[in-house]
């Protein structure tokens, strides 16, 4: 059953199990932990939508799915954070790309993090299981728009590999507004698969309900708060209670530590820490021919290549985003005459976006927290305290995204881009590989080149020594016994390919190793 | 909640964040920064730049009140007075400014305006783009894909759409 605000009666509940955001995480958990006999209520902020809703009104839909009606980010805007705050949290809106965590990354976990269990033979029945669930396939060749064939011919033409990536489609017939949610039922997303599972085992959703603070009274007694919204203008309307046994916090990597900091329940002062972003840029060919970028099945191919520049699994990838009049509005650079007249271009447009496997220096690079005061970033004053993201690219990880903004250049230009253009605010447009070097020189720090992300990860890492992680191998809180987190917030390093499958299959080997599914 | 004087500025304008004062400063703004016209832009450009603001939370919606106040503090009021290519010219230099407050200022300004101009379908046809592609499946180049006759979810079967072969859709 999944109830709009206005549909909610009771502002009392009593249940086994409260889990908090119906994304990529919090959607397996309750279909599992439902579908073992326990009384699941799941909350989620954001709006209960269907297909009949998916109209591709890009106005009304990213205010209404997008948290922060689109305009998240860091304290600065330096990088913008595209996520969902909708049903079926950010998978309802993303681009459908659906890559298994490489071994290096979880042999990484393995050695650094003590996590054995998650060794690649260990996960491997969990992706079939995932994969299985969400009808992940390799998209056939046929199926590239021209926009994405830009990978493979760059690729062919560079002698590097690339190929078709999978994705969780059924019957997709490439009208490319992915990012507006599916109108088409056609993305295997949350609500058309795990959430509809939870349901049928007689889980609860209220949507519309914002979780305020959880109060931990005993190991196996807590208390959730929560508002219920307004619908429409989000206004706080009535107060919630929730009374059960265990709680999933699964409000992704920003939201997560953001409710436990304000319960207090930050007994690890790593929590909101280790912020991994997948940061990415983008370069943009002009082509003589006709892409029509805006139709296809976004990121189709992928090229790996370059994954492991380091030899220890950190470097870059490149893939072709679903581009659409909104998105590439919000992204083109330059300003004023040049800009409309490059605008008028995008049938002509192919977009590469080189996304870092950010943590390169094995340090922190952004933490998400309350912060009150003066912000030194946003310059922002506040009495109260108000939520912060802050984020600096380490000094590996900015070259990786150097290397891959030259890259993908290299790409356009080998699949026949009569000018690439880069995301610098001294606008630059290149017409031959011999310009790629002095671009070095060029300002890239914080505002000076465009970067935005929407894989947010790692601010509640899990791992076998408390000092050096939020959560164990179950993903329970070391430090609060009954508290669970189960999102993007408990992968120990980025992942290094774009994140749905990765935090599916986790938090299902999470469920497994347990006790919540009994 | 909006105070009364503001809740009536609201109703007389239609805005519920900016007022007319920035909503004018907004304009010239989005001119400068995206290269169309004032008049071009019009009401609707406004509207979805004040729907956008008004979906952030209060802590940001004041500080974008703060960054119309900047520009207008910065140019002696004369922001919407001025040349467009002297706005274009101090945007710009905002946008390559030492100061990160600055660069802030620009890209948030430069992402908020992009963003409302673009997603106003008055903006697609230079853009060629045609829009929603429900209700015009049938002529959608990626259709291919699909190999056969796609029916809209929920469709009766004489309610199909009009079917090309790929054969005639490349014709
Ligand atoms: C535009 C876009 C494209 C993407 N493309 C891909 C892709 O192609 N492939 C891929 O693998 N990944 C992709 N991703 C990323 C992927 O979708 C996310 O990594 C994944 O969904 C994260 O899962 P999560 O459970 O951590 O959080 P989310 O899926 O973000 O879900 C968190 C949910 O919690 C809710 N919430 C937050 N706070 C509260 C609260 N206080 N009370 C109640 N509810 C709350 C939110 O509203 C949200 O619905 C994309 C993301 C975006 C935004």
């Amino acid at each position: 059953m999944i109830l709009t605000p206005g549909e909610i009666t009771s502002t009392r509940w009593e249940v086994d199990i409260c889990i908090i955001g119906s994304g990529a995480g919090g959607a397996i958990a309750a279909a599992k932990i439902a579908s073992s006999g326990q009384r699941v209520l799941l909350l989620e902020e954001g709006s209960k939508v269907q297909q009949g809703d998916l109209n591709q009104d890009a106005a009304r839909l990213v205010p209404l799915m997008y948290r922060r009606a689109g305009g998240l980010g860091t304290d600065d805007m330096s990088i913008r954070i595209l996520q969902g705050k909708v049903l079926g949290g950010s998978c309802t809106i993303n681009w459908m790309t659906c890559l298994r965590t490489p071994d290096m990354v979880l042999d990484e976990w393995g050695d650094r993090f003590g996590l054995e269990e998650y060794r690649p033979g260990e996960m491997t029945p969990h992706f079939e299981a995932v994969e299985q669930r969400l009808s992940v396939h390799t998209i056939p060749e046929e199926n590239h728009n021209p926009q994405n064939r830009i990978i493979l011919d760059g690729a062919r033409e560079l002698g590097v590999h690339a190929e078709a990536s999978a994705n969780n489609s059924v019957d997709c017939i490439g009208c490319g507004t992915c990012g507006l949610g599916c109108p088409y039922d056609a993305k295997q997303d949350m609500r058309l698969t795990y959430l509809a599972d939870a349901q049928a085992h007689g889980t609860t959703i209220l949507t519309g309900v914002r979780a305020e603070r959880i109060h931990s009274l005993s190991p196996s007694q807590q208390r959730v708060e929560a508002t219920i919204l307004g619908e429409g203008n989000g206004a706080i309307e009535r107060r919630l209670e929730v009374a059960c046994t265990k709680v999933v916090v699964a409000a992704s990597a920003i939201g997560t530590p953001l409710i436990l900091q304000r319960s207090r329940l930050n007994g690890s002062r790593l929590l909101g820490k280790f912020l991994h972003l997948h940061p990415v840029t983008a370069t943009i060919g002009v082509y003589d021919e006709i892409l029509d970028p805006t139709y296809g099945i976004p990121q189709s191919t992928v090229c790996e290549h370059y994954s492991n520049l380091d030899g220890k699994g950190y470097g870059f990838w490149l893939e072709v985003p679903d581009i659409e009049p909104f998105l590439a509005g919000v992204n083109f650079p330059g300003l004023g005459r040049s800009r409309r007249d490059g605008m008028r271009n995008m049938r002509r447009m192919g977009m590469i976006i080189t996304l870092v496997r950010d943590g390169a220096d094995k340090r922190s690079n952004g933490e998400v927290r309350w912060r009150r005061g003066l912000n030194t970033q946003s310059g922002h004053l506040s009495i109260s305290k108000v939520p912060s993201i802050r984020y600096r690219l380490s000094p590996t990880d900015k070259e990786h995204l150097q290397q891959g903004m030259e890259a993908s250049i290299a790409f356009h230009f080998a699949a026949g881009a009569r000018e690439v253009m880069t995301m610098h605010n001294q606008h630059q447009t290149l017409t031959s590989p011999g310009q790629i070097p002095p671009l070095r020189r060029l300002a890239s720090g914080p505002n000076q080149l465009s970067m935005f992300s929407a894989h947010p990860t790692g601010t509640a890492r899990m791992g076998k020594d408390r000092r050096l992680s939020v959560v164990d191998e179950t993903m329970q809180m070391h430090h609060h016994p009954g508290i669970y987190v189960m999102d993007g917030s408990t992968l120990p390093t980025a992942p290094g390919v774009n994140p749905m499958i990765t935090i599916l299959a986790t938090v299902s080997r999470a469920l497994e190793l347990g006790d919540l599914v009994s | 909640m909006p105070g009364p004087t503001k809740a009536i500025m609201a109703l007389a304008t239609g805005l519920s964040f900016l007022s007319t004062r920035e909503a004018e400063v907004v304009k010239c703004a989005g001119e400068a920064l995206l290269g169309v016209p004032r008049k071009e832009l019009g009401d609707d450009f406004v509207a979805a730049f004040d729907r956008v603001a008004a979906g952030l939370e209060d802590f940001l919606r004041s500080d974008l009140h703060k960054l119309m106040l900047l520009l207008n503090v910065v140019t002696l009021g004369r922001f919407t007075r001025m040349e467009v290519s002297r706005r274009e010219r101090l945007l710009t230099g905002w946008g390559h400014s030492r100061m990160p407050l600055l660069r802030t200022s620009f890209v948030t300004l430069r992402a908020l305006c992009g963003w409302s101009w673009y997603s106003l379908r008055k903006s697609w046809p230079e853009l060629e783009f045609p829009g929603e592609t429900i209700g015009r499946e049938h002529e959608l180049p990626t259709l291919l894909f699909g190999k056969s006759p796609w029916t809209p979810p929920g469709s009766k079967p004489d309610a199909r759409l009009p079917w090309l072969t790929p054969e005639e859709k490349i014709g």
